[in-house]
This record gives structure tokens, C-alpha cells and sequence, in this order.
């Protein structure tokens, strides 16, 4: 899985609320079949930490939730908008009808 | 100490401060199955200093200083090497560029990305004390091997001669590192890290000076009579390491 999607998928799981990472790798699981190794997780956490894309919260039970910043928010609808304009082209192209 | 935690401990201070123990508990429960992964991140995340976690953006300059020094540090002694034996290589060929145009050309990058003590007495004896310490070894070594190469008697220094070299290249590879250690753990309240444009300007230099270096070693390759395995080796890794500006200059772009 290349860098970007990894971030991707983080920041989809973290769509519905804040998340530490266990459950952001369990999120991650539901939604592609595949857990990330934990090192490409928290590779990815980091990035998009210092690109300002998720913060973290206070800790609980030794863990750090983390959340979208407002940022995150508008880079990943982007993101997701850019994908689903993508989708549905390929799938008009299959024949598919994309909804 | 299993594999897992020595994997862990492969990764830098400020990743394992910020995610260690969620890091830890992940890791053990995926097994063995995490070691490639962990080992893969641990050199992702020393390849991009920049992205580490970080208490302000100019902890991030100061480190994307200190990687592009360290870079630049480690090309220099590339070519260095290159150079030695090599005359297609040597400092002043007959060609539109040669070696010693890109140690000028980076010499200006270098002086951009440094990050500049700051006007107090404290952060100027400090810098010189850390800067004694650390170089001191490589210094006694140099001084010692030249003090045998002016004074040995012909036939010892004949005899001595592997160990002569040795140590030379010992003395500039450590005196290498020190000074890339020097600049990577200097504390911010004795340094000023350089502004984001200095950084991105220095840096792009350095670029430019390390592509001209693997240029002309990479052309040099078949310039002479057969294949020049030392040209080709230097040049291919001149550019693996140019490629690391680049990399620099995306992560500060991003960060």
C-alpha cells in the first residue's frame, strides 16, 4: 500500500469521530478487508500530524485519540470527491451505471 | 530484548516518545508478521526528518538543516573518494563543470541552510564547546597521522602505509560525522534555524550542486579506455543522494 493511500484510509477512519490507533486500524480493517502494518500506520499518523490534517487529544488509558482539524476535514472531502469523479467515469466507461 | 522492541528502538526519539507504547502494543500483537514493516518505517521516518513530530516549524527547519548537511557531508566524502584515484574525476579536469564547481556551487548551499548562533555569550561558548568535543578525536588523529608522514623515517612510513591511509579516511569520515552531529543536536536556544526561504533556496542549490556531481561522474563512466567502475559507482550514488533533496524540499513543502 503506497504512503498516500495509507493517509487516506486514516483520515476515512477518522471521518466519524476521534479514534486511537487500534481502532483506527480496526476502522481500516471493516473498510478494506485489510488491516496496515503498524508501522505504515503510525508512519501515516505522523505525516498527516505535521501537515496539520489530525490533532491529538488528551490521553486516556495510555492512549492518544486522535481527530480531523478542520483542515483534515476539507483535504479529505476533496480527496474523496476527486475519487468518487474517478469511480464513476470508470464505471460509465464499464457500462455500469455509477450510482 | 525480543525483535519487536529492538525494531521499535531502530525508530527516532520524538516517533517512540509520540507513539511508542500504542506502537509497542500493535506491534506485539500483529507478531512477527509487523518486523519487515517495522523495519521499513523505522528507515522511512529517518529518511524524512522533517515529518517527525515536532514542537514548532522551526524544529522542523533545524532538522531538514541538519539532514541536508548531513547529505551534503556524506557527497562530499563520496567524491572525495571518487576523486583520489580517478584523474577523469579529479578536481580541476579539462570540462564546462567539473568537481570543484560543485564544492563551490554547495559551499553556497551550505551556507545558506546553517542555522546561525544566536548574538549571546551562552550560545557562542556552548557552540565552541560542543564543537571541541566532538571534533577533537578526529583532530588528534589527523594531526597525529600528519606528524608521522612528515617525520617518519622513509622505510617505516613505506611499511606503515595501509595504516597511513586508513587512517586518513578514518580521520575525514569522522570528522564527517561530528560535524553532521554537531548541527543535528545543537539545542534551538543556541542556534537560529534558517527561514523557510533560506532553507528551500539553500537546499535547492545543494540540489543543483549534487546532480552536477553525479553528472560528471555518471559521463565519466565510459570517457576513458573500458567501463570506470569507480565513476559509475560514484555517480549512481551521488544521485540516490541528490534524490534525498528533493525529498527534503516536499516534506517542507507539506509540514
Amino acid at each position: 500500500m503506497q504512503a498516500n493511500d495509507a493517509q487516506t484510509l486514516v483520515l476515512c477512519a477518522l471521518s466519524s469521530g476521534p479514534l486511537h490507533g487500534y481502532a483506527i486500524n480496526a476502522a481500516i480493517e471493516e473498510l478494506t478487508g485489510k488491516r496496515l502494518g503498524p508501522g505504515s500506520l503510525y508512519g501515516a499518523l505522523t505525516r498527516l500530524e505535521a501537515k496539520g490534517l489530525i490533532e491529538s487529544l488528551d490521553e486516556v488509558e495510555r492512549t492518544r485519540p486522535v481527530q480531523l482539524t478542520a483542515k483534515g476535514r476539507q483535504v479529505l472531502e476533496q480527496e474523496l470527491r476527486s475519487m468518487a469523479r474517478v469511480a464513476a467515469k470508470g464505471l460509465r466507461g464499464l457500462g455500469v451505471n455509477p450510482a | 530484548m525480543s525483535l519487536t522492541r529492538v525494531l521499535l528502538r531502530l525508530h527516532p526519539a520524538p516517533f517512540r516518545e509520540r507513539w511508542g507504547p500504542e506502537l509497542e502494543a500493535d506491534a506485539q500483537a500483529a507478531g512477527r508478521r509487523s518486523w519487515s514493516n517495522l523495519l521499513a518505517s523505522a528507515i522511512d521516518m529517518w529518511l524524512h526528518p522533517v515529518v517527525w513530530p515536532a514542537e514548532s516549524a522551526s524544529q522542523r527547519h533545524h532538522r531538514a538543516a541538519a539532514m541536508a548537511l548531513a547529505v551534503t557531508l556524506t557527497i562530499w566524502f563520496i567524491g572525495r573518494a571518487a576523486t583520489t584515484n580517478d584523474s577523469l574525476l579529479s578536481w580541476h579536469a579539462h570540462r564546462a563543470w567539473n568537481m570543484a564547481d560543485c564544492v563551490a556551487l554547495m559551499l553556497l548551499g551550505v551556507v545558506l541552510i546553517l542555522p546561525l548562533p544566536r548574538p549571546t555569550w551562552n550560545a557562542v561558548t556552548t557552540l565552541l564547546r560542543k564543537s571541541f568535543q566532538a571534533l577533537a578525536a578526529p583532530a588528534i588523529l589527523g594531526v597525529g597521522g600528519l606528524l608521522f608522514v612528515r617525520h617518519a623515517h622513509p622505510a617505516a612510513l613505506s611499511t606503515a602505509r595501509l595504516l597511513v591511509t586508513a587512517s586518513y579516511w578514518l580521520t575525514l569520515a569522522l570528522g564527517t560525522i561530528q560535524v553532521g552531529r554537531i548541527v543535528g543536536t545543537i539545542s534551538t536556544s543556541v542556534v537560529t534555524p534558517p527561514s523557510p526561504a533560506r532553507l528551500r533556496l539553500g537546499i535547492g542549490i545543494l540540489a543543483v550542486g549534487g546532480a552536477l556531481a553525479s553528472w560528471i561522474s555518471l559521463s565519466s563512466v565510459m570517457a576513458g579506455s573500458g567501463f570506470d567502475g569507480v565513476s559509475a559507482a560514484a555517480g549512481g550514488c551521488l544521485l540516490i543522494l541528490t534524490c534525498m533533496f528533493i525529498s527534503l524540499l516536499r516534506d517542507l513543502s507539506h509540514c
